[in-house]
């Protein structure tokens, strides 16, 4: 196969004012051939994004030469051309729309190269087409979801007739899905013989590319595929990476089944397990492992409804008639596609939006227009979605301070409690009080955030999405903290798209359709019901996904299994296997 | 209506497609309309040609079949700013024999002349802030775009880059709604942590001591969203010097003319007459 860019000896640095320069990628040589599907792994601030900025040209490398389709980098004349072969889709949907509606968006890239005007209407509507978004055409970009922005950006680049393109983490902040929508336009584009790189912290992901590049502090160390990086449990871990969760659980049960090898994702580990001739059974689940709540309902929503621009032509009615309890003590997830009103739903809670009908009581609290705020909001903490937009102090002291500060306190009482709070999420101190927030990575970016609302001690705690575009690592602490900050007798209540996390934290689970409840259930019996999750578009848990294999297989493990040790728990009541 | 909203009070945008003859007319004879009439209504001089260019905007609301309570929102919030103005025309002018008096305080005099001074002046905005409407109820922002790249562009004879200038135009109209958005997040994100947005019975001070700390990290996060724009357009090959393409091309009708040709010579006789 032809050669499609070659990386020699690549260096990169970042400036840092009155400092040394930041270095993020370090002597870094591989190729990519064309038609290949390579997936860059790595940690949080491994130079994944600034890599692959540099595989079309937006940056050129302060040592060591890259050529595309031949064409060095370094030449500015040769930027055009690359810009046309390699298209890039970023992270966050919003920033990447450029024209006010979407057909003309798509048009940008066609413009530039300066073609006629049938041509790129004739480009347009094919590449809308292929992405299924052509009968949306004149629709403004924002008034569009996430997944179907990055459905957007993607049309924008076949328009250009691209031989290769970058996905730069464009999965991590969809609902599963529209991640699945866009895996599903991976698949097409590899079909037609478009070179895909995709850069991802969801291992699963990773795991459908024929080759794998991992970066660890700039540096390359590894390079091949997937099956070796992942069965290599010392590599994974000094990477700061994680295994996809299908080979975790699968290894740990290859004892009963010898027929099982490394499987990466499901449909794999369907292949390798024989149907057995008689279904082995099992006991059931011992009952749930959390039980601490009282049966006192802290929060109780009582009908309520929400149009967002009320009056207005753009009228957009986010909640109707929503009724749902939380239990004093209890961690209580929001689940539903991207829309289904999850945030305006925690936004109701602490008092930023006022329910236009029905009742809502949260603690002593009824959320109305008479309610005090300024104590309810005291008494209920909020960490939003986007770390980002919430952090908006220069230091991550005054940062956490915020909030005490505005309640007057100062002095040697307010040291003390920013100390505790940083604390209580892992973060040191005195290393941590004069960082700038906005240099801070991701994952602590989400603990700072954290620490700003455990400051102020509120007796409900909600969170948005709290691990969405985390690193395996960091992702695992922030959960760990959740946990540790629930034992402490906190009442959580965490929307998020990543059943996985609810399915270890959750005892109930409520469901959200298009601004309405459509179920509200125990975390297990809802995440195991493959049916209606899929109904309402969203996927269940991988533990879920792998019991339900096991069951057509002929093992009949218990139904309402959502996590992994709970798997392996099952086979264990087998005792030893018979080897 | 939530304290958060901040895009709610936006006019961009009300783009109100009700598919009617006038929506359909090629923009640039749109834009060049709009542009006659408010000059027109600017600058005439007859408070009778101001009130016939008030019913002219009226026509074609009704013609373009917008629904004219969407039009009076947008007079409700300047409107007590209007009569403030209006009333200091009313002292205007000094009596004289053909100018009667009709109220006199103190020093202070009130004269048939004042009254339709203020009388005017109402009408004048009243009008012009209805052609505005009109024309984003009617001019889609890609309407605008065309229109407005067409016909600036005899000035690239003059050496005058207005292709970059269309492009900031509809880079800061994409931008607008999320500086909405931006500043929502951090106004949210504050009063999660106590500050207090939202609550009744604040002095205008305490207001306006809410908004100051929103504002700066607003700015910032706004640059970084600016920055990943630039790239995203950057890696899409904006900025190489070939000609651009248009995706759109707009085609000139007789109808359009016929639009043209009546709103410059009615606008004309508003103004001279």
């Amino acid at each position: 196969m032809a050669l499609l860019i070659e990386v020699n000896q690549v260096s990169y640095s970042y400036p840092v004012p009155g400092g040394p320069p930041h270095p993020a990628l370090r002597e870094i040589s591989f190729q990519i051939s064309e038609g290949e599907h390579i997936a860059i792994v790595g940690a949080n601030g491994s130079g994944k994004t600034t890599l692959a900025r540099h595989l079309n040209a937006l940056f050129v490398p302060d040592s060591g030469t890259i050529r595309i389709m031949g064409l060095d980098t370094k030449e500015r004349a040769n930027h055009m051309k690359i810009h046309q072969r390699v298209g890039m889709v970023f992270q966050s949907p919003q920033e990447q729309m450029i024209a006010t509606s979407i057909e003309e968006d798509v048009a940008f890239g066609p413009e530039n190269l300066g073609l006629s005007t049938q041509e790129i209407q004739q480009r347009v509507r094919h590449s809308l087409e292929q992405v299924g978004m052509w009968d949306q055409r004149t629709r403004s970009p924002s008034h569009l979801s996430a997944g179907q922005m990055q459905r957007v950006a993607l049309a924008g680049i076949l328009a250009m007739q691209p031989a290769c393109v970058i996905f730069d983490e464009s999965t991590a902040m969809l609902d599963p899905f529209g991640r699945e929508d866009v895996l599903r336009n991976i698949e097409t584009l590899k079909q037609s013989g478009i070179t895909v790189i995709m850069i991802t912290h969801f291992m699963e992901e990773a795991s459908l590319a024929d080759r794998i590049i991992g970066l660890h502090q700039g540096r390359l160390r590894f390079d091949g595929f997937p099956e070796d990086l992942f069965t290599d449990d010392k590599l994974v871990k000094s990477m700061n990476l994680d295994k996809p969760r299908v080979l975790w659980f699968a290894q740990q049960l290859t004892p009963w089944i010898p027929t099982i090898t490394s499987p990466l994702t499901v449909d794999q580990f369907k292949k390798q397990i024989e149907p057995r001739p008689a279904p082995q059974l099992f006991a059931p689940l011992e009952d749930h492992h959390f039980f601490r709540n009282t049966q006192e309902n802290l929060v109780i929503g009582n009908h309520i409804s929400f149009t967002y621009l009320q009056n207005t032509p753009l009228a957009y009615q986010a909640l109707e008639d929503i009724s749902f309890s939380v239990r004093e003590g209890s961690v209580h997830g929001l689940i539903g596609a991207t829309g289904s009103g999850k945030s305006t739903l925690l936004q109701h809670l602490n008092g930023l939006y006022i329910p236009q009908t029905g009742e809502l009581k949260v603690g002593p609290f009824e959320v109305n227009h008479e309610t005090d705020l300024l104590q309810l909001r005291r008494y209920t903490g909020m960490v939003f979605q986007n770390p980002n937009y919430q952090l908006f102090e220069q230091y991550v002291g005054d940062e956490i301070a915020y909030g005490l500060k505005v309640l007057g306190i100062t002095g040697s009482e307010l040291r003390e409690r920013v100390k505790l709070a940083m604390s209580q999420v892992g973060l040191d101190f005195e290393e941590f009080k004069d960082r700038m927030t906005f240099a801070l990575s991701g994952g602590e970016k989400r603990k700072v955030a954290l620490a700003s609302t455990l400051v102020l001690d509120p007796s409900l705690m909600l969170l948005d999405e709290p691990t969405a575009g985390l690193d395996p690592i960091a992702r695992r602490e922030i959960l760990g903290q959740m946990v540790r900050v629930h034992n402490e007798g906190k009442t959580l209540v965490v929307s998020s798209h990543q059943l996985e996390d609810l399915a270890l934290l959750t005892d109930h689970v409520t469901l959200l359709s298009k601004g309405k409840v459509v179920s509200n259930q125990d975390t297990d019996k809802l995440l195991s019901d493959h049916t209606q999750l899929n109904q309402y578009q969203m996927i269940a848990p991988i533990a879920a996904q792998m019991a339900s294999v096991l069951h057509e297989k002929g093992w009949m493990v218990p139904e309402n299994i959502i996590i992994g040790q709970q798997l392996v728990a099952a086979f264990q009541t087998l005792g030893e296997p018979n080897v | 209506m939530s304290e958060f909203e901040f895009t709610q009070n936006l006019s961009f945008g009300q783009y109100l497609p009700t598919n009617s003859w006038f929506h359909q007319r090629d923009p640039r004879a749109k834009i060049l309309l709009f542009f006659f009439l408010m000059m027109a209504i600017t600058f005439a001089r007859n408070t009778y040609m101001v009130f016939a260019g008030l019913l002219i905007v009226l026509f074609i609301f009704l013609i373009s079949h917008i629904p004219l309570k969407n039009a009076l929102r947008g007079i409700r919030t300047p409107l007590p700013f209007l009569i403030f103005i209006a009333f200091f025309q009313l002292f205007r002018f000094a009596p004289t024999a053909d100018n009667p008096l009709i109220l006199s305080i103190w020093s202070f005099t009130v004269t048939i002349q004042g009254f339709i001074a203020a009388g005017t002046i109402i009408l004048r905005f009243v009008s012009l802030i209805l052609t505005i409407s009109l024309a984003s109820f009617t001019l889609s922002t890609s309407d605008l775009i065309y229109g407005l790249q067409s016909l600036l562009k005899p000035l690239n004879w003059l050496k005058i880059p207005s292709e970059d200038f269309i492009m900031v135009v509809q880079i800061t109209l994409r931008f607008l709604p999320l500086l909405g958005q931006a500043t929502e997040q951090i106004a949210k994100a504050q009063a999660a942590r106590g500050a207090a947005w939202g609550v009744k019975n604040q002095n205008l001070k305490q207001r306006i001591q809410l908004i100051i700390p929103v504002i700066v990290p607003m700015f910032l996060t706004s640059l970084q969203k600016a920055e990943t724009m630039a790239i995203a357009m950057d890696s899409r090959g904006y900025g190489n010097h070939l000609t651009r393409g248009a995706y759109r091309q707009l085609t000139f009708k007789k109808q359009d003319g016929f639009l043209l040709v009546a709103a410059f010579f009615i606008s004309a006789l508003l103004l001279f007459l």
